[in-house]
């Protein structure tokens, strides 16, 4: 397939459309940290618009948004603060499953490590509802964990 | 292009399809590692495209309870591994088994939390915990548990596993958890758990690189391959433990000698696979640390026993048990090898090599050892036993124990050539010594041993009795048990040769014992006796209880089940101004009755009392005897 002579300047910009049909402009350069991005358009050329089912318009923008700051080596500890100060605990998972699948590296570890702060003094309960999961211990295994951790129980926050 | 990827004609580009028409089908087919065990975690850092689609909206509107239950292993454990130590994993380990899993096998150096960790001291892991699981609770679960949960509460220092669970058996996913999690093991137990491998253990000692002692037992499936890698991770290694494991021979014994350079002590019993190479070269190898050593029941011959007496030079105990392919030449080469000088206990029990000469030979070439204990020896003769007597000059401590080619010559023979240092000499089951119309020569008496012991020897009777009492005047303990042969003449023959007072006797099982000769005991040595024991001595009664309790006012202990005692007995006892009483047994006695109760009530000193079988003494009693003698422990 042929390559169109595009205007090869440094800022390219790449036209990504989200799975509910939105396109958001990204330069090249923040293209190249999102891996799965950056193979899409090994694959399929950079002029033509690149899809992504699983990102929705809700969170492209801040993902875009992190790595304009990226690029020109902006991102401080006040910036990353600010960046994840107004989401909420769902809205957090759903940015980390699209790091996940956009697989980019830096805003991925970033992610995580900020869930694992938010988990901080939670209960059981809380981080099985936030994940979804469901209790698959026996109860006598459950009395022997709680056994483990008894002083574990004190210092809960109460569930937001 | 479009002809490539031409499902609908149009340039999009499908990453993915949903194989499932309704979304939240695609949720249950990717929930991974559910299973209820042999869970195996995915690869980490492969971070996989996921491969469902969400087709929009629609997706959202029906409330996706299972989206992040579908997160990919390896991003739920860049999660988890960046959580801080404490309270929180051990809160994430609980939420469910898969979280349980994965938290289990992070390992130590792949944790990283920036937040200050809560106690900041880097030496919280000391290994202060131990545990201990048995049976039905062994399951991987539980051993993934107790990795995450004693990880930030002082570690894991001590870890026994004795069987596991039949439905859900332990396997080697517990242990590496336990390798991932517990870098502070110093202690780990293993017994008779079939369903481990080589690569369980080989993960601990790649984990736990404090590792001190290591005990195995009754574990089929366990090779050399296990003990290698052992070898090579855990220098501090100093105990070391087989037992009847099959599959572990000799290579695995030679790296571990060669490797532990603290390797203090070995013992090695029932391992079929384990011979003359493996022991040789462990004890070669590790010759200037060991200092324990065990072999029973191990294919060895008698070039190992050469191996321990030349390269053994500190080794202190040492015992040898039922090595039936080690021959006469083993013990005596054992004792010319002159490496044996630090040796100070000596065991050895089944040996068909141990003859006069084998021991002689030992008794010359360790000349430092102070107890020695003999089992099962068939050939032993009195000679034999002569020539060790004077060849070995340190014996402190000297035990027969079914050696029946030793009789009465035998053991005056050692009562008289024995060297200054012998206190104590024990006889046990030794079905030689018998009585025998022996004249002694004017010998002067031995006058070390202070203590004698003569167990369920059938054959001893009163004359032997009468020539001990010559030969060892100073005895401080006297145990005769079990002697049916010994009467009151031979029992006072023997109390009035003794210029020494008696601290403790044990007379049980002697049943034609009767009051007369405790009397004339509490006569001689009434003012030194301590402990004394006269169970089953049946036909003792009140008159000696009377005696004890007008003349003893030393004596602690007494042991008087299945005697002839009556509630007169224990009256006098407890009335008697002189005795003190902390320990008092009366099982079996059938005679004291309920009138007994008040007369053991006044017994205030009493810490321990014996009222088992005491088929007079009704339950009412015994429970004011609870409430009146709080302090004391009862047991009926």
């Amino acid at each position: 397939m042929a390559q169109e002579a595009s205007s090869s300047t440094s800022s390219k910009t790449i036209s990504l459309k989200t799975g509910d049909g939105e396109i958001f402009e990204i330069e090249a350069s923040a293209a190249k940290q999102m891996k799965t991005v950056q193979r899409l358009i090994d694959d399929l050329g950079d002029d033509i618009t690149i899809p992504l089912h699983n990102v929705f318009s809700k969170e492209l923008p801040k993902i875009i948004e992190y790595y304009k700051k990226d690029i020109t080596g902006e991102i401080t500890k006040d910036f990353e603060a600010e960046f994840v100060k107004d989401l909420n605990d769902d809205e957090v998972k759903v940015l980390f499953l699209a790091a996940n699948y956009l697989d980019a590296n830096k805003l991925f570890e970033f992610l995580s490590q900020n869930i694992a702060d938010r988990l901080e003094s939670k209960s059981v309960e809380y981080v099985r509802k936030y994940f979804g999961v469901e209790n698959d211990f026996t109860p006598e295994e459950e009395s022997k964990l709680r056994e483990e951790r008894a002083w574990s129980f004190r210092g809960i926050k109460e569930d937001e | 292009m479009s002809k490539v990827f031409s499902f609908t004609g149009s340039d999009d580009f499908f990453t993915g399809r949903s194989l499932y028409p309704n979304p939240k089908e695609a949720g249950l087919f990717l929930s991974l590692g559910r299973q209820e065990y042999g869970y195996k975690p995915l690869p980490k850092r492969s971070r996989v495209s996921v491969p469902f689609d969400f087709s929009g909206e629609k997706w959202f509107d029906q409330k996706p309870e299972t989206t992040i239950e579908t997160l990919p292993d390896e991003c739920l454990f860049e999660i988890l591994r960046r959580l801080p130590e404490g309270q929180d994993r051990s809160l994430c380990a609980s939420v469910s088994k898969r979280w349980l899993m994965l938290l289990s096998s992070i390992c130590k150096n792949e944790i990283c939390s920036n937040a200050s960790t809560k106690n900041g001291n880097e030496d919280s892991d000391e290994g202060y915990l131990s545990r201990s699981l048995d049976g039905k609770k062994a399951t991987d679960v539980r051993l993934a548990a107790i990795a995450v949960g004693t990880a930030s509460r002082g570690g894991l220092g001590k870890l026994s596993i004795h069987r596991s669970n039949s439905d859900r058996p332990l396997t080697d996913v517990g242990l590496k958890a336990v390798a991932h999690g517990c870098p502070s093991l110093k202690f780990l137990n293993l017994w008779d758990v079939a369903t481990i491998t080589d690569e369980g253990l080989v993960e601990i000692a790649n984990g736990c690189h404090q590792l001190e002692k290591l005990d195995l037992c009754k574990l089929p499936t366990i090779s050399d391959k296990a003990l290698i890698a052992v070898a090579k991770n855990c220098p501090k290694l100093n105990e070391l433990s087989i037992e009847s494991c099959p599959n572990i021979g000799n290579e695995g014994l030679k790296a571990i000698g060669k490797l532990c350079p603290n390797l203090r002590s070995v013992s090695i019993k029932n391992c079929p696979g384990v011979g003359d190479q493996g022991i040789a070269g462990m004890v070669s190898a590790a010759s200037f640390v060991l200092t324990n050593v065990t072999l029973e029941s191990l294919a060895v011959s008698d070039y190992s026993l050469a191996v321990i007496g030349q390269y053994g030079f500190v080794v202190t105990d040492l015992v040898l048990n039922s090595l039936a392919n080690v021959t006469e030449k083993g013990f005596w080469v054992m004792g010319n090898g002159r490496a044996l000088q630090k040796l100070t206990s000596l065991t050895i029990g089944s040996c068909p090599g141990v003859t006069d000469v084998g021991l002689e030979a030992i008794g010359k070439g360790c000349p430092n050892v102070k107890n020695f204990e003999l089992h099962r020896c068939a050939f032993l003769s009195d000679n034999g036993l002569l020539s060790f007597t004077k060849a070995a000059p340190s014996i402190k401590s000297l035990q027969l124990e079914e050696c029946h080619r030793i009789t009465q010559l035998g053991l005056v023979g050692v009562l008289f050539y024995c060297s200054a240092k012998l206190k104590a000499l024990t006889l046990v089951r030794c079905y030689g010594i018998k009585d025998m119309n022996l004249v002694l020569p004017a010998v002067s008496p031995c006058e070390s041993v202070s203590s004698l012991s003569i167990l369920n020897c059938p054959g001893v009777g009163n004359s032997t009795l009468a020539v001990i009492g010559k030969l060892c005047p100073l005895l401080h303990k006297l145990e005769l048990v079990g002697l049916e042969g010994v009467t009151d003449t031979g029992f006072i023959s023997l109390l009035e040769s003794s210029k020494a007072s008696l601290f403790n006797v044990n007379l049980s099982g002697c049943i034609n014992l009767t009051d007369a000769g405790v009397l004339c005991m509490v006569k001689l040595h009434c003012l030194t006796l301590d402990v004394l024991n006269l169970s089953c001595c049946k036909k003792v009664g009140d008159a000696s209880l009377t005696a004890i309790a007008r003349e003893c006012p030393l004596l602690s202990d007494l042991d008087v089940s299945s005697c002839a005692i009556t509630d007169a007995g224990i009256r006098a006892i407890a009335h008697g101004d002189q005795v003190d009483l902390e320990v008092l047994c009366l099982a079996g006695c059938n005679s004291v009755t309920n009138k007994s109760l008040q007369a053991l009530k006044k017994m205030d000193s009493l810490q321990g009392l014996n009222i088992k079988n005491c088929k007079s003494l009704s339950s009412r009693t015994v429970d004011k005897l609870i409430d009146h003698l709080w302090m004391c422990d009862i047991l009926f």
